[in-house]
């Protein structure tokens, strides 16, 4: 265990290293957060006859989505994780294998750690700036709510890297992992709720996104934080994805395995 | 630099070599086609994002579905376009990392031809693709009055759009020649920018409005255009004429970046020691 720690650790340490690539993140996390709220903002601006209500969310909740959201992005890491994959075009994975540790474990610690750092630097900042910029988003004053955000957030990241995992698993059967990257994309994009809240989605389209274990990424925390949601659903219902996803991605790494080891032979 | 051809010459060089690099990534037809159709795809989430809100909401700033859909369509075309012209912008940080730019400033072409092909990414193509088609989606969706002078000055705006960005992804390289750190804060301005293009201008506060209008012209190649081909009245009051605004705009635009880039080349000092 004492192991892993130290991975985490090491992982949270060296996001600190880039100093400017934070700033400019921050910078257009800020403006992309400015113009989703915009929209959102002129949307209920402009129907008075839904009278500032859509599925419950008014629109200074629908600010608390947006500015999360955004604040989040860093912290679950959706797009461009492709290490692993790399390592297996390099094969430098076999060194990976040779280490007396848990491969999977290897990498959650590590994701953890970054994920860590990243709510530091990019999250909290970026959430930051939205309150000042949005001064009527509701911000929840009970602490156990937060309480309760904050578990949400470190299972949102570990269902994020179990999914980020199986994609990269697919650099063992294919060479070029664009196609798997975007259809991943588009899938975590639209489910997750990073678009549009799934509380807006209409009912059959909702069911299908209740199927789907990209809720746990974005939406839950934000219910959680937002009190629309028992705690105890939101985070078993995360806990569910995470060992569901976990048990996809330990079993395409063990056939993975075996075949890197036949072309070694 | 020594001495260099004509400028049609120098084009004619670097055609041949995007051609080069097109044949290369035909080499893989099965990747290939994977690449067209993810990035074909992958805008569909946005437009099904959109699809969902107007299942809620009725209207954007007074804007109806089918006008909304038009302006993303119209942006995505232009973008698209501008993204498959400029895939060698989007990897010049790798160029000037690795000290490659040395090289590329002892050939005869021109530096920025050289840097546009470098890398031509055909596969972009496929986010052009689907802007068209969403944008006849659009046109099943809203009249629009269409006539010979749309139909010309539609692709006058479609070619000053690719033109704007262009010019952006070029700014992002050039911003290289100082800091190959923080290049991530001009994705305000490409991909923000397109994101920008794709809503009423109306809807935002000022200061956005006025960054998007007056520093980097966006609004001009979309928002105002789309005033002009759906023959909706100007919700800012600004003349008559800024509908017609979208090819100097861009000109004007990319006038500026060629005067960045030129200072760039001069500061540039070569990684390599």
């Amino acid at each position: 265990m004492r192991v892993y720690l130290e991975l985490a650790r090491r992982s949270f340490a060296q996001q600190f290293a880039y100093r400017g690539a934070t700033l400019a993140g921050l910078f257009t996390n800020s403006i992309f957060g400015v113009m989703i709220a915009s929209v959102f903002l002129a949307l209920y601006r402009s129907n008075p006859d839904v009278n500032g209500e859509i599925a419950g969310w008014r629109a200074t909740e629908t600010l608390t989505y947006v500015w999360i959201s955004q604040s989040l992005l860093m912290v679950v890491y959706l797009w461009g994780w492709w290490e692993i994959m790399l390592s297996i075009q390099t094969g430098a994975i076999v060194a990976d294998f040779l280490k007396p540790l848990d491969f999977y474990a290897y990498w959650l610690s590590r994701d953890l750690g970054r994920a860590a750092a990243h709510a530091l630097i990019r999250g909290v900042p970026t959430f930051l700036v939205g309150a000042l910029l949005f001064r009527q988003m509701v911000i929840p004053g009970e602490l156990g709510r937060w309480l309760a955000f904050l578990v949400s957030v470190v299972l949102a990241v570990s269902v994020s890297f179990a999914f980020r995992f199986i994609l990269n698993m697919a650099g063992f059967w294919v060479i070029d992992h664009r196609g798997v990257a975007y259809m991943g994309t588009v899938l975590v994009n639209f489910f997750s709720g990073l678009l549009v809240p799934l509380t807006f989605f209409p009912g059959w389209l909702e069911t299908v996104a209740n199927l789907l274990p990209f809720r746990a990424i974005i939406m839950i925390p934000i219910e959680l934080l937002l009190g629309q949601r028992s705690v105890f659903s939101g985070i078993a219902l995360q806990l569910f994805c995470f060992g569901a996803l976990s048990v996809i991605a330990r079993l395409l790494l063990r056939a993975g395995e075996r075949k890197v080891v036949i072309q070694g032979g | 630099m020594g001495d260099r051809f004509g400028l049609l010459t120098e084009v004619q060089i670097a055609a041949r070599i995007a051609r080069v690099r097109v044949r290369g990534q035909m080499q893989y037809r099965a990747s290939f086609a994977m690449q067209i159709a993810g990035t074909f795809i992958v805008n569909f989430a946005e437009l099904a994002a959109l699809l969902v809100m107007f299942g809620r909401f009725d209207n954007l700033g007074g804007w109806r579905l089918g006008e909304v859909v038009f302006l993303y369509g119209l942006s995505a075309i232009m973008f698209g376009l501008a993204d498959t012209a400029a895939g060698g912008l989007g990897t010049f940080n790798g160029l000037i990392r690795l000290g490659d730019f040395d090289r590329v400033l002892t050939r005869p072409v021109a530096p920025f031809l050289q840097a546009l092909v470098s890398d031509v990414s055909l596969r972009h193509i496929g986010q052009m693709v689907q802007g068209i088609v969403v944008f006849v989606f659009a046109l099943t969706l809203v009249d629009v009055p269409w006539d010979a002078a749309r139909l010309l000055y539609f692709f006058v705006v479609i070619v000053s759009g690719a033109v704007l960005f262009v010019s952006l992804f070029a700014i992002e390289a050039i911003v290289c020649f100082w800091t190959v750190e923080s290049t991530e804060a001009v994705n305000a301005f490409t991909y923000g920018g397109s994101d920008l293009a794709q809503y009423p201008l109306h809807i935002f506060d000022r200061w956005l409005r006025r960054l998007f209008l007056w520093v980097i012209p966006v609004g001009f190649v979309s928002f105002f255009p789309a005033l002009y081909l759906l023959d909706k009245p100007d919700p800012l009051g600004l003349p008559e004429a800024a509908r017609f605004a979208a090819p100097l705009a861009a000109l004007a635009f990319a006038g500026v970046t060629g005067v960045l880039w030129r200072l760039g080349v001069n500061h540039y000092r070569s990684t390599g020691s």
